[in-house]
């Protein structure tokens, strides 16, 4: 009998995976493993032989793919942060103010503290000590949410008088409690931050009491 | 009766640990605490790899205890300008004026305790944290000038306290000059005072000059 094409059997192992394919498989195992490698250890104490370990591949196949544990951890660091964005920006409701897309954005943040924290702590803990190029991903991180802060202005009656600083100040507090709360435990109901939050970067431009309704709504 | 001269040898070996000190800090400085090592240390001041031993032990023990007795004078600076004033508002720019000045006279002790220490080892990590933690012990304060301090969570002046680190963290990494730190004072005071009193007197803090003692 004849089966229809689907449904043929194909010889085993006759089945290739382009080259590229398998790199990429092997990336994605060694950044997953890193991930974790980096939270528990510390980049400082994190070596090639750990994340090799832990991804079971060889030291080869790492170099193969990163120049070295800095590199590795770059790429980890941008994954995390790009995967965040895209999440967080699919939570924003298109026709809402600023307000409570800053409230939306908030939550989106501390829900990913809450369901990924070794990833959070790569973002919040890890890239400070990861030297130069760690330290410049972080601020450049940092930098780019200060324009979507300094929209709340426009809700300020002499919002444009308001500290030249402040988005920035906003934007680094944040970031130290969360900082903070990676630290001292884990991500485990984080989201019970988000009143605070909220009081912290949208009630400097719409008021306390307004930012923690938003926040509970 | 006279006090027994101390052995020259002594005298030795505290210039020698105050010159490996001024080393530490310019390496560290200069390469980052990983890429400084004992030898290169000890090859700036020109004394073998037994006498660091004998007056730090290691290189991380030599981190920590300079990171202490920097951090504890910056420490002392302000909270001395603090508890010289009655008011919490007065207080607190005391001290944040007194603190913007030690960054000025010391540029290279505030990079090695604000920056170098990021990488310096978990137990540096977190002595950096507790010295925060002390600063913000200081904000947090302010709450006792309200009618109701369980109004604002000791949150906020964890937020201020690491915005001001951060942003001082960003400034030296971008290699960009502390002489004129004290000019982000009043900036700083705002965004330090705002959650515990209206923005009218949040706004005073923009125009009000350092104190004359500080």
């Amino acid at each position: 009998m004849t089966l229809p094409g689907p449904l043929a059997k194909q010889p085993v192992g006759r089945t290739r995976l382009s080259r590229a394919t398998v790199e990429e498989h092997q990336r994605e195992r060694i950044l997953t493993a890193a991930i974790a490698v980096f939270a528990k250890r510390g980049f400082q104490q994190t070596s090639i032989d750990n994340i090799v370990a832990a991804a079971k591949t060889s030291v080869g196949s790492f170099y193969g793919l990163f120049k070295g544990k800095g590199d590795c951890f770059l790429h980890c660091y941008e994954r995390i942060v790009s995967r965040a964005r895209r999440d967080i920006e699919a939570l924003l409701p298109e026709d809402a103010g600023w307000p409570e897309r800053a409230s939306a954005a908030l939550g989106g943040i501390l829900g990913l503290l809450e369901e990924d924290p070794m990833a959070a702590r790569i973002v919040f803990v890890e890239a400070q000590t990861a030297g130069c190029e760690g330290l410049a991903r972080y601020e450049q991180t940092i930098d780019s949410v200060l324009p979507a802060l300094r929209g709340g202005r426009s809700l300020s009656a002499g919002g444009e008088s308001l500290p030249a600083n402040l988005e920035e100040a906003t934007a680094a507090g944040v970031a130290w409690l969360l900082h903070e709360r990676l630290v001292s435990g884990s991500g485990a109901g984080s989201r019970e931050l988000l009143p605070e939050l909220a009081a912290i970067v949208i009630g400097p431009y719409v008021g306390e009491a307004e930012a923690r309704r938003l926040a509970r709504s | 009766m006279a006090r027994a001269e101390q052995p020259p040898s002594a005298e030795r070996d505290g210039e020698v640990t105050a010159r490996l000190r001024e080393a530490i800090i310019d390496l560290v400085c200069e390469r980052s605490y990983a890429q400084t090592s004992v030898v290169a240390i000890c090859d700036r001041v020109g004394v073998e790899v037994d006498v660091f031993t004998r007056a730090y032990g290691s290189k991380e023990q030599a981190f920590l205890r300079i990171y202490s007795e920097e951090s504890e004078r910056l420490l002392a600076a302000t909270r001395g300008a603090y508890d010289s004033e009655e008011t919490w508002r007065d207080a607190l720019r005391a001290a944040a004026y007194a603190t913007a000045r030690w960054i000025q006279r010391h540029p290279r002790e505030t990079r090695f305790c604000v920056l170098e220490a990021l990488s310096a080892g978990e137990a540096a990590r977190l002595e950096r944290e507790k010295t925060l933690w002390h600063f913000i012990d200081l904000v947090d304060r302010s709450r006792q000038g309200l009618d109701d301090p369980g109004s604002v969570p000791q949150s906020f002046a964890a937020a201020i306290v690491g915005a001001i680190a951060e942003m001082l963290l960003r400034r030296i990494a971008a290699g960009k000059d502390l002489s004129r730190a004290e000019s982000l004072v009043p900036e700083m005071m705002y965004i330090a005072v705002r959650p515990y009193v209206n923005k009218d007197e949040a706004e005073q803090e923009l125009s009000l000059p350092p104190p004359p003692h500080v």
